[in-house]
C-alpha cells in the first residue's frame, strides 16, 4: 500500500489494479485488507488538499482551494480507466450477432454493474466531498462513481454498438417477432437487456430519478413500429384467408399477448403506447368489417362472437358507435316484424286483435334483446339506450297501431284489465305478480301514458262496480307498482274508488238494519254503491227515467237515509249501470232473470200486459226510441219477448233456457266502441288542460320566456306523461293569451311574460 | 508520528470547522495568515459563505418571493450579502453611534423583511418555520434601540418603515419611561392624521406622497393611532387585534390558502377597525378662530375618540362586476411584475348596529413594491365612505392593511380617519362591538 | 451461529492494537458498515485500520458504544449540505466531557471520525474546535493553533480593514 502522501502516479498505479480487479475478477473475492487498502488510498490522496500543500505551490495556483484538484486527479484516471476497459468490451462485440451478442452484452453488464457499485463504495469520500461539491456549484458532467460507471458504457459501448444499425435493439426485437411467431426465446435474457437500456437514462437535474429517454429512444420506439408493421401485416393477412369471427378470436388473443409480453420483459410505461398501437392496428383498421358482420352475428344469435366484437370494438373511441346504431334498426325491424305477422296472422283484423297475443309479442321482442344487452354487451349504457329507443319506437307505432299512439296503450289495458278479471283463464295459466310485472316493463315505453291511465280507470271502475275484480291483492299489487310509475297523483284516485266500495259496503249494511227497525216489509234485497263523481269516470243517463213502481219505496227511503246521513249531497242515480235480478212467475220453471235497469223497466210492465207497442214501452220507461230498440233487441234475442209484429212485443210464454240463471245483461256492441272513443275524448281533454298548467306553472316560475325555450321546457316538463305535439303548445299558448294569463312582452315578437 | 496541525487538516474539513462557527469567528481566523486569508475570502466558489449565510441562519433568499427564479442559481452573492447584515448589525450597537451609516443599515433591514420566507408553500396552508431573517432582526433592534435615536431627515422614512413593521411590539415596556414616550408619540400621531392638510388630490386622500410612494411616516402615524385606542380597549375586545410585529409581516402569513391567482390574499372573512374624532373637534383642531393645529386639543383629558370594530367579507370579481367603484383602466395600473395584476373585488361590511354596507374595490402593486388597497363603502345604493391603504410587510401579511377612510365626495373639511383591516379565520368568533 | 447484532469482529490499528468489538458498535462507522455488506466471503483476519492508532480507536469505540442503537444520518443529508439547514444542536452533556482532551487527541479524533464515516463524531469534534475559536481575536487563534503570521504589514493593515465589520460584538 503507497504511503499516505504518495503522487498521483503510484496512487493510481495501486487503485487501478485493485479497480481492475473489481470489475473483472470480484469472484475471486475482495479481502478486508484489500477493501481498506483501497478506500484508504483514495482516501489519502483526497485529502492532500491542504492550504499549504506543496502540490498547491508546485502548481503555481495559489488562488485555488486544493480540493478541486485533488478529486479531478482520481475522477479523471477513473474515467480514463473505465473507457479502455469498455473498449475492450466493445472489441468484442464486433463480431457478434443477435442472441450471442445479447448473451454477451448482459453477462457483461451484470460483471460491470456488480463492479461498478463496489468502486463506488471504495471511493466513498470522493462521491461525498469533491463530487457533490461540483455538482452543488453547478459543475456539468461530475457523477457519483456508480453513475459515472452508467454514463462510459452508455458513451463507449452502448452508442458504439447501436450505431451498428442499432445492433442491440434490433437483436432484441428479433427475438421478439420470433416469440410472435410462435417460438420460444429466452425472456430473461431480454428483461436483462431492456432494463440495462432503462438504468442508462439520466436525468441531470436529479440523478436519483428513474429516466427513460434511452430506452424510449432505442428501444421503445423502435419497438412500437416493428409492433406496427408486424400486426398490420398479420392482420391483412388473416382476414383475407379466415371469417370475421375468427378474426375476432385471433385480435383478443394477440391483445392478451401482448399485456403479458409488458408483463414479463418491458418497462411499465410502455404498456400504454402499445396497447394503444395494437388497438388500432388489429381494431380500428379493420373497424368497418367489423360493424359490416355484426348484423350477422345478430341474425345468428352468435353470442360469443358478438361478445367478444363488443369487447374489441369498445376499446377504440367511437368504436361502438355504429353497432348501437344497428342494433337499435335491428330492435325495431324485429319488433315490427313480430307486429306485422301477429296482426296478419288474425284474421279478425284490427279490432279483434288479441291483447295478450300483441303483449307477448312486444315482450318477447324485448326480452330476448334485453338479454343480448346484457349477455353480450356488458350491460352498456349506450345500448340499453338504443334498445329502448327502438321499443319505444315499435311499440307505440307498428302494423296494429297504424299511426294511432293511443292503440298501444288502448291494448295494454285491455290485457291488465283481463289479466286482473275473475274467472279469466289467463290468470290461471300464468303467475298473475310475474305478467303485471311484464306489463309494466311495456308500460314505460308507451308515449302516452295517459291514454293508459285513462282506459285503465274506466276498466278498473267497470271490474269493481260489477264485482269481477280477481283479487284485492293483486288490485292492490297492480296499483302499487303504478304509483311507482305514474306517481302518487295518478293512483290517488284509484285509492279512492276502492276506499268508496268500502263505504259502500258499510253504507249498505247501515241502511239495511236501519230498514229493519222501521220497517219489516222490505222483500226486495237492495245494494248500493255510493261513488264520488270527481273519482269515478261513470257518465250519468242521457236521457229520463221512469223509476218502476216495484222498486220505487226502497229508492225513496234510500234516499231519505242518505240525506239524513249526508245533507248537502246530491244522489245521481246511474241506471245505466245499474243491475237487477227478477224472478218469473208466469213460466213452469222459475228463473231468476239478471238484467241491466232498463231490461228491469220493460220486463216490469209485462207484469200488467203481455203485449205492448213500442211507443208504449217509451211512455213507460222514458227512455229514448234507438236505445229502447237496441235493449228490446237483446231481450228478443234472448227470447223473452216475442217480435212478430213492428214494434210490438209479446212475452214469451214459452221461454226455456237451461240455466235457471239467465244473464240479459251483455253489454250492448255500439257500447264498447263508444267506450273507446270516450276514453280518448277524455284524453284530448285532459291534455289541453294540463299544458296550459304546464304553461302557466313555468310562467309563473320565470316571469319571462321566449317562445322556443317556453315550448321545450313545456315538453320536457310533460314528456312523463304523454309526448305533446308542438302545434298542440302553440294552441294552449294563444288560448292563454287570449285568457290573458300570459301577454307578449312590447317590442318582442316572441318572448312572453306572465301576468301575475 | 507528527502531531497534526490545524492547517495541516484537509481543506473539507478545515471548511466544516468554519461552518460551525459564526461569521465574525471566521473572520478573525482568515486574519492569522495568507493560507487561511485564501481559503476563506479566496475561495473559486461560494460554498463556504453560502453555508454560513444560510447555517446563520438567514432565510433561503431563493425561497423568498423577491427572488427571480429566471436568473441563474448561483448568481446570489453569499458572502457580500452576509457581510452588508453583519454590517448593518454592526453599525446598528455601535456607540457612539455612527449616524451617518444609519441609512445604509436600515435599507439592509428593510430588504431582510422583503426576502423573510414566506409562511406558506404555493397551494398549502401549512405554515413553514418561523422566519430567521426576522427573528434575527426583531433580535437587532430590541436590543441595539436603533429606532430610538432621531433619524437624520433623509432617514425619516426608513425609521418610519421599519417601526411600522415592528408596530410597537418593541414599546411594551410598562416603566414610565416608555410610557411617557409612548404618551407623546400618541399626541403626535394624533395631531398628523387629523390634520385635514394631509388630504388632498395628491396625496390620493391616503398615506402617499405625490407619484404615489407609500409614505411611512403617515403609515406610522395611522398605525400609532389605532393601537394606542386598543391598548384602551375593554376586557375581551383587547384581545381582538390583528397578528403585529416582524413575524407578521411575512408573505401569506394572514389565513387562508395561498392562490397565485388571488395573489393578495383577497378571498375571505377579514376585521376592519375605524376610529374618529368627534366632529366639532375634528374642526376645532383643523380651523380658525382657533390656533390651528395645536396638539392641545389632544392632551385635554376630555378628549374622546370612537373605535368601531367591523366584519367584512370579501370576494374577487371581474371589472365589468363593479357597480359603484370604477377603477381606472387596469393597464394604467399594472405594475412591473406579472404576478401581481391589479384584482378587483366585492363583498359586504357589517357593523354592531347591523347595518350592512357594499364594499368595492381593487388591490394593486404599488410602483415601490408595496400593495395598495381601495375601495368604497355603499349603503342603501349610495356611495357614502371611501378607503386608501397600503399592506404593511409582504403580500398577504398577517399584519393587514393600514389606511385612510374618508368620505367618498372628499369635500373640504369632511372627516377622515385611520383604519386597520386585516385577515381572520372563517370561524373567527369574534363579536363586533363600537367602543368610545 | 451468532446472530450479526451480537457477532463480534476484530479490528487492528496502524500501530499493531487490536480490538474485538460488537458489530452493531463498529456499524456505526458507514466504512466499515458498507465492507462488512460488500465483502461477503468470511474472514478470519481482523480489519485493518491503516489510518488509526490504537489510542485514538479507543476513543472512537466509547463514543460509538455510548451511542450505540442510535439511527444513523440517512445517505441523503450528506448529498447536499445546502438543504441541511438545521444547525448541529448544541452538544450533549456526555459528548461535552467526552471530547475534553488535549488538542493533538482532538485532532486525531476528528480525522479518524472523517475516515471512518461517523457523521455525529466528526460534528462534535468540529462544533468543539469552532467553540476554541470562539471570540478569540486573530492572535489568540495563532497561539492556539502554531499559526504563523506571513503577511506583509501592508497586507495586514489591508486585511484588517475588509474585516472591520466583524470587529463589534
Amino acid at each position: 500500500m503507497p504511503p499516505p502522501n504518495a503522487d498521483l502516479a503510484v496512487t493510481w498505479a495501486f487503485l487501478e489494479e485493485g479497480v481492475d480487479h473489481i470489475m473483472t475478477k470480484l469472484q475471486t473475492g475482495v479481502s478486508y485488507s484489500k477493501y481498506m487498502s483501497l478506500y484508504t488510498v483514495a482516501y489519502n490522496y483526497c485529502t492532500l488538499s491542504k492550504m499549504h500543500g506543496t502540490h498547491i505551490e508546485s502548481l503555481g495556483m495559489t488562488n485555488r482551494t486544493g480540493a478541486s484538484l485533488m478529486g479531478a486527479d482520481l475522477y479523471n484516471n477513473l474515467i480514463r480507466y473505465l473507457v479502455a476497459h469498455l473498449k475492450q468490451l466493445r472489441q468484442s462485440t464486433e463480431s457478434r450477432e443477435d442472441e450471442n451478442l445479447l448473451r454477451y452484452y448482459a453477462g457483461e453488464w451484470d460483471r460491470y454493474t456488480t463492479g461498478a457499485n463496489y468502486i463506488n463504495r471504495l471511493f466513498t469520500y470522493l462521491n461525498r466531498y469533491w463530487v457533490q461539491r461540483e455538482r452543488d456549484e453547478g459543475r456539468k458532467g461530475v457523477y457519483p462513481v456508480y453513475t459515472l460507471a452508467l454514463v462510459q458504457w452508455r458513451a463507449h459501448l452502448f452508442f458504439p454498438i447501436q450505431q451498428k444499425n442499432t445492433k442491440l435493439a434490433s437483436a432484441i426485437l428479433r427475438l421478439i417477432e420470433m416469440q410472435r411467431n410462435g417460438e420460444t426465446i429466452d425472456q430473461g435474457l431480454v428483461k436483462k437487456v431492456v432494463e440495462s437500456f432503462v438504468s442508462l437514462g439520466l436525468d441531470d437535474a436529479d440523478i436519483n430519478k428513474a429516466c427513460l429517454d434511452v430506452y424510449r429512444e432505442h428501444f421503445e420506439t423502435p419497438f412500437l413500429a416493428a409492433t406496427e408493421q408486424y400486426y398490420k401485416q398479420e392482420s391483412e393477412t388473416f382476414l383475407a384467408n379466415n371469417t370475421v369471427s375468427d378474426y375476432l378470436k385471433k385480435a383478443e388473443e394477440r391483445l392478451k399477448e401482448e399485456e403479458d409480453r409488458v408483463e414479463r420483459y418491458l418497462n411499465t410505461q410502455t404498456r400504454k403506447p402499445l396497447i394503444n398501437k395494437c388497438e388500432d392496428v388489429l381494431i380500428r383498421q379493420h373497424a368497418e368489417l367489423m360493424w359490416e358482420n355484426f348484423q350477422t352475428l345478430l341474425d345468428y344469435d352468435r353470442d360469443e362472437d358478438l361478445q367478444r366484437m363488443y369487447a374489441l370494438l369498445s376499446r377504440i373511441p367511437e368504436g361502438l358507435e355504429p353497432l348501437r346504431k344497428k342494433f337499435e334498426e335491428h330492435v325495431k325491424n324485429a319488433g315490427l316484424a313480430s307486429i306485422s305477422k301477429l296482426v296478419g296472422e288474425d284474421a279478425a283484423g284490427l279490432d279483434g286483435l288479441d291483447p295478450k297475443a300483441y303483449v307477448d309479442a312486444l315482450l318477447d321482442v324485448h326480452t330476448k334483446n334485453s338479454d343480448i344487452v346484457t349477455r353480450s354487451f356488458r350491460g352498456e349504457a349506450g345500448f340499453v339506450a338504443s334498445l329502448d329507443k327502438a321499443c319505444r319506437e315499435f311499440i307505440n307505432r307498428n302494423s296494429a297501431t297504424g299511426t294511432l299512439t293511443s292503440k298501444s296503450p288502448e291494448l295494454l289495458s285491455k290485457h291488465a284489465d283481463l289479466l286482473l278479471r275473475k274467472n279469466n283463464k289467463l290468470a290461471e295459466e300464468v303467475d298473475l305478480e310475474d305478467a303485471l310485472n311484464r306489463l309494466m316493463v311495456l308500460f314505460k315505453y308507451l308515449e302516452d301514458k295517459d291514454v293508459f291511465q285513462t282506459f285503465y280507470t274506466t276498466k278498473l271502475s267497470k271490474r269493481l262496480i260489477h264485482g269481477v275484480s280477481a283479487s284485492d291483492e293483486s288490485e292492490a299489487s297492480m296499483i302499487s307498482k303504478l304509483k311507482e310509475a305514474c306517481g302518487f297523483e295518478y293512483t290517488n284516485k284509484l285509492q279512492r274508488m276502492f276506499t268508496d266500495m268500502s263505504l259502500s259496503k258499510d253504507l249498505t249494511d247501515a241502511f239495511k238494519d236501519r230498514m229493519q227497525q222501521n220497517h219489516d216489509d222490505m222483500d226486495i234485497s237492495f245494494n248500493v254503491m255510493v261513488l264520488g263523481t270527481n273519482f269515478w269516470p261513470l257518465n250519468p243517463p242521457t236521457h229520463d227515467f221512469v223509476i218502476p213502481t216495484e222498486i220505487l219505496p226502497t229508492y225513496e227511503r234510500f234516499q231519505k237515509y242518505y240525506q239524513t246521513k249526508h245533507s248537502g249531497r246530491k244522489l245521481t242515480w246511474l241506471w245505466n249501470y245499474s243491475k237487477n235480478e227478477l224472478r218469473t212467475n208466469y213460466l213452469n220453471q222459475k228463473y231468476i232473470l239478471m238484467t241491466s235497469s232498463y231490461q228491469m223497466a220493460i220486463l216490469v210492465q209485462y207484469n200488467k200486459n203481455d203485449t205492448l207497442s213500442l211507443d208504449e214501452l217509451i211512455a213507460a220507461t222514458s227512455v229514448p226510441k234507438d236505445h229502447l230498440i237496441q235493449v228490446l233487441a237483446l231481450l228478443v234475442k234472448a227470447k223473452v219477448l216475442v217480435n212478430e209484429e213492428t214494434d210490438q212485443y209479446d212475452l214469451n210464454p214459452s221461454f226455456k233456457s237451461k240455466k235457471i240463471r239467465v244473464n240479459l245483461n251483455l253489454p250492448i256492441k255500439t257500447e264498447t266502441k263508444a267506450e273507446s272513443t270516450e276514453v280518448l275524448k277524455t284524453v284530448d281533454e285532459d291534455r289541453k288542460y294540463v299544458i296550459q298548467a304546464t304553461i302557466v306553472r313555468v310562467m309563473k316560475a320565470r316571469k319571462t320566456m321566449k317562445n322556443q325555450a317556453l315550448i321545450q321546457e313545456v315538453i320536457s316538463q310533460i314528456t312523463q306523461r304523454f309526448a305533446p305535439k308542438i302545434p298542440d303548445i302553440k294552441k294552449a299558448i294563444d288560448t292563454l293569451l287570449e285568457k290573458e294569463y300570459i301577454e307578449r312582452v312590447e317590442g318582442t315578437r316572441d318572448t312572453f311574460a306572465y301576468v301575475a | 508520528m507528527v502531531p497534526p496541525h490545524f492547517l495541516v487538516f484537509p481543506v473539507e474539513l478545515i471548511e466544516r470547522v468554519l461552518i460551525a462557527s459564526c461569521p465574525q469567528d471566521v473572520a478573525s481566523f482568515s486574519m492569522t495568515c495568507s493560507a487561511a486569508y485564501h481559503l476563506v475570502h479566496r475561495s473559486t466558489d461560494q460554498f463556504l459563505w453560502r453555508q454560513l449565510f444560510l447555517l446563520h441562519p438567514f432565510d433561503d433568499p431563493r425561497r423568498s418571493l423577491a427572488h427571480d427564479e429566471s436568473k441563474a442559481p448561483d448568481s446570489i452573492d453569499w458572502k457580500s450579502e452576509l457581510l452588508r447584515r453583519m454590517k448593518a448589525r454592526m453599525i446598528a450597537f455601535s456607540q457612539p453611534p455612527l449616524i451617518y451609516e444609519h441609512k445604509r443599515a436600515l435599507e439592509t433591514f428593510i430588504a431582510m423583511v422583503g426576502e423573510a420566507l414566506p409562511a406558506k408553500d404555493s397551494q398549502e396552508s401549512r405554515t413553514n418555520e418561523p422566519s430567521h431573517n426576522l427573528l434575527w432582526l426583531h433580535d437587532v433592534l430590541d436590543k441595539s434601540r436603533i429606532l430610538d435615536s432621531t433619524p437624520l431627515p433623509n432617514e425619516a422614512r426608513l425609521y418610519a418603515r421599519l417601526r411600522s413593521y415592528l408596530a410597537l411590539t418593541l414599546d411594551t415596556g410598562k416603566d414610565e419611561k416608555t410610557q411617557a414616550r409612548l404618551r407623546k408619540r400618541r399626541v403626535k400621531s394624533r395631531s398628523y392624521v387629523y390634520d385635514l392638510r394631509k388630504y388632498n388630490s395628491e396625496t390620493s386622500w391616503g398615506p402617499y406622497m405625490a407619484h404615489g410612494r407609500v409614505n411611512w411616516v403617515h403609515v406610522e402615524h395611522l398605525m400609532n393611532v389605532v393601537l394606542m385606542n386598543l391598548g384602551e380597549l375593554p376586557g375581551t375586545w383587547a384581545h381582538t387585534k390583528p397578528p403585529l410585529g416582524l413575524q407578521a409581516t411575512r408573505p401569506y402569513s394572514a389565513p387562508g390558502i395561498r392562490s397565485s391567482v388571488d395573489w393578495a390574499g383577497i378571498e375571505g372573512t377579514w376585521r376592519r377597525y375605524v376610529c374618529f374624532m368627534d366632529y366639532r373637534d375634528l374642526f376645532a383642531f383643523n380651523y380658525p378662530p382657533n390656533e390651528a393645529h395645536d396638539p392641545a386639543v389632544f392632551e385635554d383629558p376630555r378628549f374622546r375618540e370612537a373605535t368601531k370594530l367591523i366584519e367584512v367579507k370579501l370576494r374577487i370579481v371581474s371589472r365589468q362586476a363593479m357597480r359603484f367603484h370604477l377603477p381606472p383602466s387596469t393597464d394604467r395600473l399594472a405594475g412591473p411584475d406579472p404576478r401581481y395584476p391589479p384584482l378587483c373585488f366585492s363583498g359586504s361590511a357589517k357593523g354592531v348596529q347591523g347595518n350592512e354596507a357594499v364594499i368595492e374595490g381593487m388591490v394593486r402593486m404599488g410602483v415601490d413594491g408595496v400593495a395598495r388597497w381601495q375601495f368604497v363603502s355603499v349603503y342603501d345604493g349610495y356611495t357614502q365612505w371611501s378607503s386608501d391603504g397600503i399592506q404593511v410587510g409582504n403580500v398577504g401579511s398577517a399584519m393587514g392593511v393600514v389606511g385612510v377612510w374618508t368620505t367618498a365626495l372628499h369635500d373640504q373639511g369632511d372627516p377622515v380617519g385611520p383604519f386597520w383591516l386585516w385577515k381572520v379565520e372563517e370561524d373567527d368568533p369574534t363579536h363586533l362591538m363600537e367602543y368610545t | 451461529m451468532a446472530a450479526p447484532a451480537t457477532q463480534q469482529i476484530k479490528i487492528r490499528c496502524n500501530d499493531e492494537k487490536e480490538f474485538t468489538v460488537d458489530r452493531d458498535v463498529l456499524e456505526r462507522s458507514v466504512l466499515i458498515k458498507n465492507m462488512l455488506e460488500d465483502v461477503t466471503e468470511q474472514q478470519d483476519a481482523p480489519i485493518p485500520l491503516p489510518n488509526v492508532s490504537g489510542p485514538v480507536m479507543a476513543k472512537v469505540l466509547e463514543y460509538c458504544t455510548h451511542h450505540r442503537g442510535e439511527p444513523l444520518p440517512s445517505a441523503d443529508t450528506e448529498q447536499s449540505q445546502d438543504e441541511t439547514r438545521k444547525r448541529t444542536t448544541d452538544i450533549s452533556e456526555w459528548d461535552q466531557k467526552f471530547i475534553t482532551v488535549d488538542q493533538e487527541m482532538l485532532f486525531e479524533i476528528i480525522l479518524a471520525a472523517n475516515y471512518l464515516d461517523i457523521k455525529s463524531l466528526l460534528d462534535v469534534g468540529c462544533k468543539t474546535v469552532a467553540n476554541m475559536i470562539k471570540g478569540k481575536t486573530p492572535e489568540e487563534i495563532r497561539k492556539l493553533f502554531n499559526i504563523v503570521n506571513d503577511f506583509t504589514p501592508e497586507e495586514e493593515a489591508q486585511i484588517k480593514k475588509e474585516n472591520e465589520w466583524a470587529e463589534d460584538r
